[in-house]
């Protein structure tokens, strides 16, 4: 069967998608990174092989994004390395040519995409602060001793949320913290805490942008029904989280690894599935060469180099050979 | 005397031409590094912007290589920048260092600290020798400029990647190193022949981007992590609109000759709908020239901020505006501290997507 592969490593997961030649999904798999991404991407390979037992699937492209995206292209062999606001436009305009905006929230960092008949138009991401992020509300998830993935049906039972302070996650502990001591309901303090993170992304990443339906939700964070709730109640329009929220990412890399074929038609430099069987290791070392002191990364599979990178000038990243 | 001066890009192409010549000792400073910046962040208030704290790192390593005196311009404004000298010197004095420091500045009245700088820096050679060297380190400055502006063309055309900063790396020696005006046009030319051998002119049609914002943080690559050269290699072309010249030509004009300021007004000009006078620094100009980058049929601006600066903080609300208006897209971006690139990587490239898919709809991949 041909397919295309699309991989997503953010800080928080790594997602795959397995396309086959329609667009249809195959397989999609959601890991967390665990700070191991090479480790995950070799799991999730495996659990897609492992999913479609018996059939040949032949990969045609691969395409990479997410923070993780040069790594990840590095140890599959990406045909397509993009960034994650190109990806997720991509795949929720496949899915809706008509959207005008996409939130997209994910463990470590938020954004906004606003689109115009199908083209993106303008875009934002959180700067310095993390507390509209997934990683915030994964903290108090844990402060309060709530699995995360029972957080948004907490919220929703609330009929009072309190009021907390969503500027800063330091803030905003304390203020939770208080509210807890006076004994309010722990509902209602998992409610107002969405609230106060739907009021931290929209005055922060959403600041001036033109927010107009239909409206997309997608990373991670779409999970929790209680943050959608609060987005409705305060924007006032219905909030559309797509069927494959977790791993939008990955399907617009897969959809660009395809574009990228039909537009440049070449036989994919994808590793194959049994990569998973290789072993990786990275090194990283100092550069002294002059003052800039780069950190260069290198990338090897059974001891043969792959790739590297992190040097400004050129003297390491340029200066090999790469076994394709 | 032992003399060091901060760093600014590659302006210290004229360094040895007006300290070393005027039979001083120059002392260069190491070039910014990661430890430039450690030092500096020790050192200065928190809340200060990135540039003073750069600066103070720079004295340090220059102080700790044995300067005796600290060459800074200074002013009244255009910012918090007409205070960096004073508060550098302070926070130096503080930490136990010996030394003077001179502050170039045009003053207000008094003009008899400017003429004793100046004395000191001719340290007694004839006036005719001082004004020449002068001269001479301004064309020094002048030219690489002129090469800076120019390798912005060539970068996203180069034939073999890495190769144009490779070039202007040994041009900007040959200019440090160069003795007299018949040298330089000698250099100009030359370096001008490798360009275009390094050029690959069948690539037309290249996305064009503005770089404005602040002025230390646009023309310093260690601090913008080398903004001009990513765009470079994405295929980007860049047209700088901050530049030494255009900051140093109109304090001068505005004083000797009150003439000659017409990019001045015409950049104010610009800006005037939307901002109708100076809010400090380069606010007033970063809106007047993302208008100007408009009407010259560019593809889109990018604005550079350090952290807490208020006067770009004030024009990036303004651009706000200005880009719906003239339906212009403009990305800020804001450098602090942090050494982590992949959020810049992420932005720019998902920009320059933004804009490649205006010019093509619908076509994603490039």
């Amino acid at each position: 069967m041909k397919t295309f592969l699309g991989i997503d490593v953010g800080a928080v997961s790594t997602d795959l998608v397995l396309l086959d030649e329609n667009n249809n999904v195959l397989s999609d798999v959601y890991l967390r990174t665990l700070g191991q991404p090479i480790k995950m991407i070799k799991e999730g390979l495996s659990i897609i092989k492992k999913e479609n037992q018996g059939i040949f699937l032949e990969v045609l492209a691969v395409g990479t994004t997410g923070s993780g995206r040069v790594l990840a292209g590095a140890v599959v062999g990406a045909d397509v390395i993009k960034n994650e606001i190109t990806a997720h436009s991509v795949a929720a305009l496949y899915i809706n040519p008509e959207v005008r905006t996409i939130f997209e929230i994910g463990g470590q960092d938020s954004k906004i995409i606003v689109l115009q008949n199908g083209v993106v138009v303008d875009f934002a991401m959180n700067t310095i602060c993390a507390a509209g992020t997934g990683s915030f509300l994964d903290h108090q998830a844990y402060r309060l001793g709530i699995p995360i993935e029972e957080f948004g049906e907490y919220a929703l039972r609330s009929e009072n949320p309190v009021r907390i302070a969503g500027r800063c996650t330091v803030f905003a502990e304390s203020d939770m913290v208080h509210k807890q001591q006076m004994g309010y309901k722990e509902e209602d303090i998992i409610a107002g805490l969405c609230e106060a993170m739907v009021r931290n992304y929209l005055n922060n990443v959403g600041k001036g942008k033109k927010i107009a339906p239909p409206i997309f939700f997608q990373g991670g964070v779409a999970a929790n029904s209680g943050i959608k709730k609060s987005f409705e109640k305060e924007i006032g329009c219905e909030i559309i989280v797509p069927e494959y929220y977790r791993v939008m990412g990955a399907i617009g890399a897969a959809l660009l690894a395809k574009e990228e074929m039909e537009q440049n038609p070449r036989s994919s430099t994808f590793y194959g599935f049994e990569l998973v069987d290789k072993d990786y290791q990275t090194t990283g070392f100092e550069c002294d060469g002059c003052s800039n002191h780069c950190e260069v990364v290198e990338i090897m599979i059974d001891g043969e180099l792959i790739a590297r990178w992190g040097d400004r000038c050129g003297k390491w990243s340029l200066g090999y050979q790469p076994i394709r | 005397m032992k003399l060091t001066l901060p760093r600014l890009g590659n302006i210290e192409v004229a360094y040895e031409t007006i300290i070393t010549d005027m039979g001083h000792e120059l002392i260069e400073p190491p070039p910014n590094s990661k430890r430039t910046l450690d030092l500096g962040v020790r050192y200065s208030p928190e809340y200060c912007c990135l540039p003073l704290k750069i600066v103070l790192g720079n004295f340090i390593e220059g102080l700790e290589l044995g300067a005796e005196v600290l060459l800074m311009a200074g002013g009244w404004g255009p910012c918090r920048f007409g205070y960096y000298a004073q508060v550098q010197r302070d926070i130096l004095i503080d930490l136990g260092y010996n030394f003077k420091m001179l502050i170039m500045e045009l003053p207000r009245g008094n003009w008899k600290t400017l003429w004793d700088n100046i004395n000191i820096l001719r340290n007694g050679k004839k006036w005719s020798y001082f004004a020449n060297q002068f001269g001479l380190a301004w064309q020094k400055i002048l030219l690489t400029e002129k090469l800076e502006n120019k390798i912005l063309q060539v970068r996203p055309r180069e034939k073999k990647k890495g190769i144009t900063s490779r070039v202007f790396a040994d041009t900007i020696v040959k200019i440090k190193k160069a003795k007299d005006r018949e040298a330089l046009k000698q250099i100009e030319r030359e370096a001008l022949q490798q360009f275009d051998e390094i050029t690959d002119f069948k690539k037309k049609n290249l996305i064009r981007v503005a770089l404005v914002g602040e002025f230390y943080v646009s023309l310093e690559p260690f601090v913008n992590h080398h903004l001009e050269e990513k765009l470079g290699y994405l295929g980007v072309e860049v047209v700088r609109k901050n530049s030494i010249r255009a900051w140093v030509e109109p304090i001068v004009n505005l004083h000797l000759f009150r003439e000659n300021i017409k990019d001045e007004k015409e950049i104010e000009q610009a800006a005037y709908h939307y901002l109708a006078h100076s809010v400090g620094g380069e606010g007033q100009s970063t809106v007047g020239n993302v208008v100007l980058a408009h009407q010259e049929g560019l593809d889109g601006a990018i604005q550079v901020i350090p952290f807490t600066c208020m006067p770009e903080i004030v024009a990036e609300t303004i651009l706000k505006k200005v880009s719906e208006d003239l339906d212009f897209p403009t990305l800020t971006l804001t450098y602090d501290e942090q050494t982590g690139e992949e959020g810049l990587n992420t932005r720019i490239e998902a920009f320059i997507d933004l804009l490649k898919m205006r010019r093509r709809k619908g076509v994603m991949v490039s």
